[in-house]
């Protein structure tokens, strides 16, 4: 079995790299961008089988990039970081209410809304990619 | 209280019913004078009608007998109505005999002209005659006004006119003496008269009745206009009144209208007041809640802000120690130090965010001046409220003019990041569209001045209310989510500093203007 390729898009460097550390030890290929418009040329340029993304960054947000590869590349899996501790707050401050938007339209593979285990995360990606 | 007196009232007195009696009587009386005035001019007119007519058959007598006098009287022939005079029997030639035979008597002037008085009374009514109080006939004999009108002759009076009843009807009577005449003599001289002696008086007595007649047809008349004028007035009178009557109901419900707003005014004033001594009352209250409100909003923001700057590092943290876990198993020392050091920065993040919330914390009016470069600022200021403009797509971008962004700055550190902050959280609740979703903050200086502008996607800031903003609990934010303190107290503080803050005009979008002394004299003395 070849080994799966992840994209990891998240705007705070520290998370986005010990994510793709320890995803990484999973036996992946993981790629990260800063944000969605980083995204899309690691998609252009390499086979991604799962994107793993933030919804609330500068330039392009997750919710964006999520709608062009849910309509470019098809066969990606997706799942979306959600904003943070307080979810609730954020889906009720933010006028498109991302996260529910994302479930609707996006109908993204599985949602991890934040703090969440490592065990949890590498459960998902397993699952997700199985 | 209410004044009783009417608003508005005639000069005069009130139109009552009595007043309009009076005025018919006071007009009755003009009028019935008038009626007396004019029957009074009526009959003395025709008075004085009969009086000429009097006089004028007075001379026609006095003419007749003059003539006669003058011929020594007439002869004529002796008949039943005119016999010879027994009178002047003394007269040798009272009775003569023509040559051929005719016998004829003397008419002395008195005789002919009592017989022709006699004869007009007959047919006119006037009555004609000679007297004295000495008689040649008793016929002649004086009545009570002639002896009276004699005597005033003895005065010197030469003419007597008067109004007297002739048995009970009424007459102008007009008496004249009578002068003796030589001619005279020959019939009266026996009687002792002499030629200018006062013989007696001749009368002419008019009746009155025909001119009474008259007078009366004149009178109804009189009586008849004038009834009608008198209507005719009484009329106007009346519908003056009524006129007054009308304008004084009118003016009556006016009046009663205006007492009565006069009084509801009063009401409403007194409740006004009322109303605005509690609200009043309720501003101060809730003045102090706005206050403890703008407070709590402002505390709320900063918690929201870093719960989530502090939700990333901590997620990272979970991350990092699995990790380092995972590297125990493996006995890979490589990735365990590599993540205890990743460990060590994510603390010291936190404790960053955590350093920024103490320094605001402590950001009240008596925190001590330091010199803060202007990078400083705007860090504390990110670490807290960075991540809630990310959350909702708004862009939050920072430009330094020439390099400013180390230019130190002598300030209250966290209360000149709390303007930033007041500038920011306004800018989040206007950039709703997501075309206008942007936030610029240009930062210049010079040698005096740090220049910081805040710009936001919204539109301009309307006329009408930009004189307003920054009126203390002044807000256009919904009820609940402005407390009208923020731009007010930031303005303080900007004043405080020797600085200024305001509303640029000339910008197309909502751009305030915050300036900042790099010294003052206040931060000189605490250096």
């Amino acid at each position: 079995m070849s080994q799966k390729t992840l994209l990891i898009v998240d705007d705070v460097e520290s998370l986005r790299d010990v994510l793709a550390s320890v995803l990484e030890d999973e036996g992946y290929i993981v790629f990260k961008a800063g944000n969605g418009i980083e995204g899309l040329a690691v998609l252009k340029s390499k086979k991604i089988d799962l994107l793993i993304t933030d919804i609330f960054m500068p330039e392009m947000d997750g919710f964006e990039l999520s709608m062009e590869v849910r309509t470019k590349y098809p066969q990606a899996k997706l799942i979306i970081i959600s904003g943070g501790g307080n979810v609730r707050s954020v889906e009720k401050a933010n006028k498109f209410d991302a996260v529910q938007a994302g479930q609707d339209l996006l109908n993204p593979d599985s949602i991890l809304k934040k703090p969440f285990a490592p065990s949890e995360l590498i459960e998902l990606v397993e699952s997700v990619l199985s | 209280m209410v004044s009783s007196r009417l608003p508005f009232s005639w000069g005069f007195q009130k139109a009552n019913i009595k007043s309009v009696l009076l005025a018919l009587l006071i007009w009755a009386a003009i009028i019935g004078g008038s009626v007396v005035w004019n029957i009074d001019q009526c009959y003395q007119s025709k008075r004085n009608l009969a009086i000429a007519e009097a006089r004028s058959n007075w001379s026609k007598d006095n003419a007749f007998r003059t003539w006669a006098t003058r011929h020594g009287g007439l002869y004529v022939k002796p008949d039943a109505r005119t016999p010879p005079n027994p009178y002047l029997s003394h007269l040798p030639h009272r009775d003569v005999v023509t040559e051929q035979g005719m016998k004829l008597t003397l008419m002395n002037p008195a005789y002919m002209i009592r017989q022709m008085s006699q004869e007009f009374d007959n047919v006119y009514g006037i009555k004609g005659k000679i007297t004295s109080r000495t008689l040649l006939n008793p016929i002649n004999r004086a009545d009570d006004w002639e002896l009276t009108s004699l005597a005033k002759f003895d005065n010197g009076v030469t003419e007597i006119v008067e109004q007297s009843n002739i048995n009970g009807a009424p007459y102008i009577r007009l008496m004249k003496p009578m002068i003796m005449k030589k001619e005279c003599e020959s019939c009266h001289g026996h009687l002792g008269f002499k030629e200018g002696d006062i013989r007696g008086g001749v009368s002419v007595s008019v009746p009155l009745a025909p001119y009474w007649t008259e007078a009366v047809n004149t009178v109804q008349l009189i009586y008849i206009t004038h009834f009608i004028i008198w209507l005719i007035g009484g009329g106007f009178v009346v519908i003056f009144w009524g006129l007054i009557k009308n304008r004084e109901s009118q003016l009556k419900v006016a009046n009663n209208e205006l007492l009565e707003n006069r009084e509801l005014l009063e009401l409403r004033i007194e409740e006004r007041t009322h109303e605005l001594l509690n609200k009043d009352k309720l501003l101060l209250e809730s003045q102090a809640l706005a206050h403890q409100a703008s407070k709590m909003a402002a505390l709320g923001e900063m918690a929201s802000g870093i719960a989530h700057e502090i939700n990333s590092p901590l997620q990272t943290i979970t991350l990092l120690n699995y990790r380092i876990r995972k590297g125990f198993e493996k006995s890979d020392s490589n990735i365990v130090f590599q993540s205890s050091d990743k460990l060590d920065d994510m603390v010291s993040s936190i404790a960053k965010i955590i350093e920024s919330l103490k320094n605001l914390s402590r950001g009240c009016n008596n925190e001590a001046f330091v010199w803060v470069s202007v990078n400083q600022i705007m860090e504390d200021v990110f670490s807290i409220s960075k991540e809630r403009f990310l959350l909702k797509s708004i862009s939050l971008k920072v430009n330094y003019t020439d390099n400013c962004q180390d230019t130190k700055l002598h300030c209250q550190r966290m209360q000149v990041g709390l303007i930033i902050i007041n500038l920011l959280n306004n800018a989040y609740d206007v950039v709703l569209e997501p075309r206008d979703r942007w936030i610029d903050i240009c930062i210049s200086a010079d040698n005096e001045y740090v220049e910081i502008k805040v710009i936001n996607g919204g539109p301009k800031i309307d006329d009408s209310v930009k004189d307003k903003i920054f009126q203390p609990l002044f807000t256009t934010k919904e009820v609940g989510k402005g407390t009208g303190l923020g731009l007010s107290l930031s303005l303080g503080t900007a004043i405080a500093h020797g600085g200024s803050l305001h509303l640029a005009d000339s910008h197309k979008n909502t751009c305030f203007i915050l300036q900042l002394p790099i010294s003052n004299i206040k931060s000189k003395e605490d250096v």
